[in-house]
């Protein structure tokens, strides 16, 4: 044994040091690991309390996305529909489609006559023998116009939809991009909720981990006082709690992948057959892989900040008496 | 080795814990620090130990200041010091290896040497057949060998001990002043604070006394 104490900090080979760091880190994680194992109540609560957090804005999220897609083919259906005064005969109704090919930016012109209407109706609103009943035909001659496709500025759509109003034989004109832009309006609105809703559930997982962790420092506080009393720096100590946190963190992650797919599971079989009313063979999917990974990394560092912030807050209250 | 140099301890709303503390003890010495309670014994190992800093004066350590160290390096300067407390202070949720191993899992010793070094300070201690057992199922005796263990497995130059047979019987007390002094042999310095006067006039070491935060006797 030495006789004589050097104050000074042994700094042994750099490769060696890292190597020693590694190795802590590597036994902290494990030991962590294993901590959380030996509590299983205490960490399966605080796992599903992240976990249904998470999956409120992840399942939203998940499931607006795939409305967005099963709307898109739609995108670009920005026709003008133009229903004709019922009593307008063919011949008006002819002149009509004359003037109206003179006129620019229209792409093309079909027409329905009231014969084409009614046994579409037939075929696809499943009304057909209340139809029959009908004595005469009540629908009018119907233009759907095209605008061209360089027409997407939705000013000039506009322009032509109201020149193509002033016309005396049209009962009613129709933008038929107009309910597609509230789908749109009405899908942003459910984006910016969302976020806001995940940012509200990100502070309640900070504030939960946050808390554990402060319970931990608590339940530790004697160890703490030991290590600080032999010699452990700040960061030794920090250093099992950073980690509980990210296994938190992960968990609570997982666990709201579980919950988002376990939903949409659920949801599966009724989505099919609202979609399927609509002819779509589309299907519910389940979270995609980007997304599912995203979703767990976020939570683990939402785990770390909850854990440095609460180790922060709380490791400096822990005095050597 | 250590020198005090007109030490004063002064805790906000009570009177001086340490006034005018002069003393030095030289590298090999083993020193007991006497008084009763209340007359500085613990303040003045805590200084020692930066648990707590001095009001005014400065303590010198090896040639060093130790009130200029900074925050972050005290624990790098209680890793060259063994600790010794009344109540041994050992974590009930780990067995006596894990106890004794922990100053050098801080201090980023490899697996191999920890393995090497407990064992040794276990065997000082005459515990190596109880490496395995909890804390809890020891004796009081054998708890404060194990924290004497875990004190001496840095190897370290100085050991302050605050009432380290406080807790035991005459017999079992002697047995741990025993051990200090096998440990003094091989040239550390230690100093023991203890109010057990039969036991530090067994021993017949140099005796510093502390009466209501001065220095009485060197």
């Amino acid at each position: 044994m030495s006789t004589e104490i050097v104050l000074r900090r042994t700094t042994p080979p750099v490769l060696h040091q890292m190597q020693s760091i590694l190795f802590c880190h590597w036994k902290a994680l494990l030991m962590t690991f294993k901590e959380l194992l030996n509590t299983p109540v205490a960490t399966i609560v605080t796992a599903t309390v992240i976990g249904i957090s998470l999956s409120l804005p992840a399942g939203l999220y998940t499931l607006l996305q795939q409305a967005k897609a099963f709307s898109s083919p739609w995108q670009d259906m920005n026709h003008i529909s133009l229903f004709l005064k019922k009593e307008t005969d063919l011949e008006s109704i002819n002149k009509l489609r004359t003037t109206l090919q003179t006129l620019p930016h229209i792409e093309k012109i079909t027409h329905i006559t009231p014969q084409q209407a009614l046994q579409e109706f037939r075929d696809y609103s499943g009304f057909g023998e209340a139809l029959d009943s009908l004595q005469h035909n009540p629908l009018p001659h119907v233009f759907i116009i095209d605008p061209q496709l360089t027409l997407h500025n939705k000013q000039q759509l506009e322009q032509l939809f109201s020149t193509l109003k002033t016309f005396p034989e049209i009962d009613i004109a129709q933008l038929d991009i107009e309910w597609l832009q509230r789908l749109y309006s009405l899908f942003n609105i459910f984006y910016q909720s969302i976020l806001l809703i995940s940012i509200l559930f990100s502070l309640t997982v900070l504030l939960v981990i946050g808390n554990t962790i402060r319970l931990n420092i608590e339940n530790k506080k004697e160890e703490i006082i030991v290590i600080k009393l032999v010699g452990g720096t700040n960061r030794f100590i920090r250093r099992p709690f950073l980690y509980r946190g990210l296994w938190y963190g992960v968990y609570g992650g997982l666990l709201a992948v579980l919950l988002v797919n376990g939903s949409l599971w659920v949801l599966q079989t009724p989505v099919k057959d609202f979609l399927l009313t609509y002819n779509s063979p589309l299907q519910l999917q389940f979270m995609p892989v980007h997304d599912t990974f995203l979703l767990v990394v976020m939570s683990m560092l939402l785990g770390l900040i909850g854990a440095i912030l609460a180790v922060n807050k709380h490791l400096h209250n822990i005095e050597l008496e | 080795m250590i020198y005090f140099e007109h030490v004063y301890k002064h805790y906000p709303a009570h009177r001086d814990a340490l006034r005018d503390v002069n003393f030095h003890i030289a590298a090999g010495e083993m020193v007991f620090l006497t008084g009763q309670s209340g007359a500085g014994k613990s303040t003045l190992l805590k200084l020692l130990a930066l648990i707590e800093r001095v009001s005014s004066g400065q303590i010198i350590l090896s040639g060093k200041n130790i009130n200029k160290l900074k925050n972050s390096s005290i624990p790098f300067l209680r890793r060259k010091l063994g600790l010794i407390f009344q109540d041994y202070q050992l974590l009930m949720d780990r067995n006596v290896f894990d106890n004794v191993a922990l100053p050098l899992v801080i201090a980023g010793y490899s697996q191999k040497d920890i393995k090497k070094r407990v064992r040794a300070a276990l065997d000082k201690v005459n515990l190596l057949h109880k490496e395995k057992s909890c804390p809890i199922t020891l004796s009081g005796g054998e708890q404060q060998r194990v924290g004497i263990a875990r004190a001496v497995v840095n190897k370290p130059a100085l050991l302050l001990a605050d009432e380290p047979t406080g807790n035991l019987d005459p017999e079992l007390s002697k047995e741990i002043m025993n051990l200090f002094e096998e440990f003094n042999r091989v040239g550390v310095t230690i100093l023991i604070a203890s109010h057990d006067l039969y036991l530090i006039q067994q021993l017949q070491k140099r005796t510093i006394r502390l009466q209501q935060g001065c220095l009485v006797t060197i």
